[in-house]
């Protein structure tokens, strides 16, 4: 308990002087008293430093939980001002603030499940749908719209054949993950959008490889 | 619904909230929680509170049919 008060007290004083600094200088020090809050949280989390019992996690996960649907509503808040204040379609970055925690989180409760290949499949079906929706809406029935298509067709090529054998299947999501990063994502015009692709074609190839290879060594 | 009655099993030990706690390795709020009914402790928890009580987690965990 004294240990806890120590630390508290030390992120409450650090907190403090961002903020007297916030108000004298200037406003951007207050980031580094926000800054200070994950960082505690992770401290709590991890509970080496502090102890922390099973009530205080649940309540810390519970916090991050709330805050972090409020964060996605007041993403998507922007985004729609940003697109209803120019009638122009949203920098990749706005896009990138609201897929990155979604995605993130999906991931995560995905890879703490006990159904390895279900998950798997499930990533790999929800990512290749996305691609194939994207594809044809932007481009429509046409040649091009059907050759962008393929890069979804390619998840559930994955996923079909890890009804057949797990292996052979974790072993081409990792060799389509690096056939996207090396041909398509490394590519991207830029920072936002390469980030993008990596969330959206990358990682779910990368941890669906991973699942499907954690159920080849005994999972379920 | 779980219902408990650690309350009542904690005041037939004579022991606070913060002793019983320190002897479970838990934070008072804790047991305050579970106490008002607003936290179910995971099994290790419950086993330990049973171990120091002198009783089982049958006794003091009770699942209450919802109507």
């Amino acid at each position: 308990m004294k240990k806890r008060k120590v630390v508290l007290s030390i992120f409450l004083s650090l907190a403090a002087v961002f903020i007297i600094l916030g108000l004298l200088l200037s406003p951007a020090y207050v980031i580094g008293a926000a800054i200070l809050l994950p960082i505690y949280a992770l401290i709590i989390e991890c509970g080496r430093i502090i102890e922390t019992d099973e009530w205080e996690k649940s309540v810390n996960h519970k916090a991050g939980f709330y805050s972090l649907i409020f964060t996605i509503f007041l993403l998507i808040g922007v985004f729609l001002k940003r697109f209803f204040e120019t009638g122009n379609n949203p920098e990749p970055v706005y896009y990138l603030l609201i897929i990155f925690p979604v995605v993130l989180y999906y991931l995560i409760v995905l890879f703490q499940g006990v159904f390895s290949v279900k998950n798997a499949r499930i990533i790999l079906y929800v990512f290749g749908g996305i691609w194939i929706l994207f594809a044809l809406l932007s481009e429509g029935f046409t040649i091009g719209g059907l050759m962008q298509s393929l890069f979804g067709i390619g998840f559930l090529i994955v996923a079909g054949v890890s009804y057949g054998s797990t292996i052979i299947s974790a072993f081409l999501s990792f060799l389509y993950a690096v056939f996207l990063i090396v041909f398509v994502i490394v590519n991207s015009k830029n920072p936002e959008n390469l980030l993008i692709l990596f969330l959206t074609m990358g990682l779910p190839l990368i941890i669906s490889g991973t699942l499907l290879l954690k159920t080849e060594k005994g999972g379920e | 619904m779980v219902k408990n009655r650690l309350k009542v099993f904690r005041a037939m030990k004579d022991l606070t909230q913060e002793e019983l706690a320190e002897l479970v390795g838990v934070s008072r709020q804790t047991i305050i929680a579970i106490e008002k009914g607003k936290y179910n402790p995971s099994v290790h928890l419950a086993l330990k509170l049973a171990r120091v009580l002198d009783t089982t987690v049958e006794e003091i965990f009770t699942i209450e049919e919802e109507k």
